[in-house]
């Protein structure tokens, strides 16, 4: 939880949005103010639409042919106030990239450990060489992951064990140098050892980015949450 | 159990048995074929070093017909990639829709053609430019290619989309939740992963050119023309020459010929493969980067 006495201040506002998946509707006039730096656990049983809704905050949803979403987000983005639900597919990228988020389940991209966070940082921001693998050795420390993969970099990312590839991705979005990060249940595979370092990592983090995550345990709720949104 | 046991030994017979006429052709050809392997069987009476260099011409040697071959598949495939790739990918990432379904039937179609029709096709098209805008034109080399690209742009399609279909949907998901533009995640992220597919797909095609005789006979192969001097012109290919040689052999030594021919077409082939395969994993490498 942030610890601070000064008046949050609004980043984001979404307003009365409605997703379907076809004919099937997801999130009907839901409506949350997001805060910058605070953490935004949303609850919520399986199904009622948190990853969904995480989706709609970086226009991931315009992946699904079936997908119609309506309403307003707005999100204040390096300075900007930027409406979310207006860009063009060719701002996209750049919205992704500032809004970074890891998945429910870990989802690796080909090659190493390393090509994992280098790729990304090549393609995406164009850094390469000593930068790139300093950005990639404090992303990996970011996430409590650098003491167990320090030695072996170039091994097949695959070989790490589930909580280690989650951590990794973790690492991935962290090296993007995101504003607003959106976790999917960041400790779903992880064992309290490690559950309690990566929630002193969102912490952490808190202090730099804004966090909007989901998460099923009622005491981590409690332990991280500056607001928590439910659904239904 | 029992029909499982026999399900697993009808299995391995099948395997055995392919393996087994595999191998039989394999070495019938080069048990033929070997022994024929000479200087004389690639340039004839010419003098070994002037015939390969293409200082003096070669009557009755198959080196022209080598040269030709690799000219003609290779002319195909710079044809055929660009075009075939692309509508692979198209056909893989479009969303479903009227256009997409007709598209997908012509490839379909298409792939199904027997080759003498796309000979056929490239002589009639001979024909009307010849009619039509330039009554110079004739048979060529590059006619061959053209015809055999059509010929092959199907099987280049139908590989690069299935490969591109077999990567998980949440591949792409990942890349573009990273900040990677559409045109980036297929470049860095999809087709890298898919090159195994798409590289056995271009061997399909490169092996598929590299064959074909009725759409060659159609279109510029001739029994006789030493080597290429320009894709305008017509030349000579070892399919044409093996089914030359073996259709019409006066003795025993022509036929023999033939089967010379068969495995230094083998061999063609099959370097042209290992190549392939070298530049894949190349390719592979080069996208990933180490640490
Ligand atoms: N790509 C999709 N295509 C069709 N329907 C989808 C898609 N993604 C989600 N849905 C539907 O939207 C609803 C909400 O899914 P969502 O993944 O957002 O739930 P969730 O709250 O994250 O659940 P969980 O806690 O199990 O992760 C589900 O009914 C699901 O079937
Ligand atoms: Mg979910």
């Amino acid at each position: 939880m942030t610890v601070t006495n000064e008046q949050p201040k609004c980043i984001g506002r979404v307003t009365n949005l409605t997703i379907k998946f076809g004919p099937q509707t997801v999130l009907e006039n839901f409506s949350m103010n997001i805060y910058q730096h605070r953490i935004h656990v949303l609850i919520g049983a399986s199904g009622s639409g948190k990853t969904t809704f995480l989706r709609a905050l970086n226009r991931l949803n315009d992946c699904f042919a079936t997908c119609h979403t309506q309403g307003q987000i707005n999100l204040s983005l390096a300075h900007k106030m930027v409406a979310v639900d207006c860009l063009k597919m060719t701002q996209l990228p750049q919205l992704r990239r500032q809004v970074g988020m890891v998945f429910q389940h870990p989802q690796l991209l080909p090659g190493s450990i390393a090509d994992n966070i280098l790729l990304p940082l090549r393609v995406v921001a164009g850094v390469t060489g000593v930068d790139a693998n300093n950005l990639t050795q404090q992303a990996l420390e970011q996430a409590a992951l650098w003491d167990e993969v320090a030695g072996r970099l170039d091994m097949p990312a695959t070989c790490l064990s589930g909580g280690q590839q989650q951590r990794l991705c973790l690492a991935r979005t962290l090296a993007l140098q995101p504003e607003i990060l959106l976790l999917d249940e960041p400790t779903a595979s992880l064992d309290p050892h490690t559950t309690h370092q990566i929630e002193q990592l969102i912490i952490k983090l808190a202090k730099q980015y804004t966090i909007v995550m989901v998460c099923h345990n009622e005491q981590q709720q409690q332990r991280l949450a500056d607001y928590v949104i439910k659904f239904h | 159990m029992k029909a499982d046991n026999i399900f697993y030994y009808w299995c391995l017979v099948c395997v055995v048995s392919l393996a087994l006429s595999f191998f039989t052709v394999i070495s019938f050809i080069v048990g033929h074929g070997l022994p024929t392997i000479n200087g004389a069987l690639f340039v004839g009476d010419t003098d070994f070093i002037r015939g390969i260099l293409g200082l003096s011409p070669i009557w009755d040697g198959i080196w022209p017909a080598c040269v030709g071959t690799l000219m003609v598949v290779f002319s195909a495939l710079l044809l055929a990639i660009i075009p075939g790739l692309a509508s692979g990918i198209w056909l893989a990432q479009a969303k479903p829709s009227g256009f997409k379904h007709i598209v997908s039937l012509v490839i379909d179609i298409i792939a199904g053609i027997p080759s003498i029709l796309m000979g056929l096709f490239g002589f009639s098209l001979i024909l009307l430019l010849r009619h039509w805008l330039l009554p110079s034109a004739n048979v060529c080399l590059f006619l061959s290619a053209l015809s055999l690209a059509i010929l092959i742009i199907p099987y280049l399609a139908a590989s690069v989309k299935t490969a591109l279909l077999a990567l998980p949907a949440s591949l792409l998901l990942t890349a573009l939740s990273l900040g990677m533009s559409y045109r980036q995640a297929l470049i860095k992220v999809l087709i890298p992963q898919a090159s195994k597919g798409i590289m056995s797909g271009i061997m399909l095609a490169t092996g598929r050119a590299a064959e074909d005789t009725a759409v060659i006979m159609l279109t510029g192969v001739v029994v006789n023309a030493g080597l290429p001097i320009s894709i305008f012109e017509r030349y000579e290919a070892l399919p044409f020459t093996i089914f030359y040689y073996s259709a019409q052999y006066q003795n025993e030594a022509e036929l023999q010929l033939a089967f010379g021919a068969a495995l230094v077409l083998l061999c063609l082939t099959a370097s042209l493969f290992a190549f392939a395969s070298l530049l894949q994993s190349r390719y592979q490498g080069m996208t990933s980067d180490s640490y």
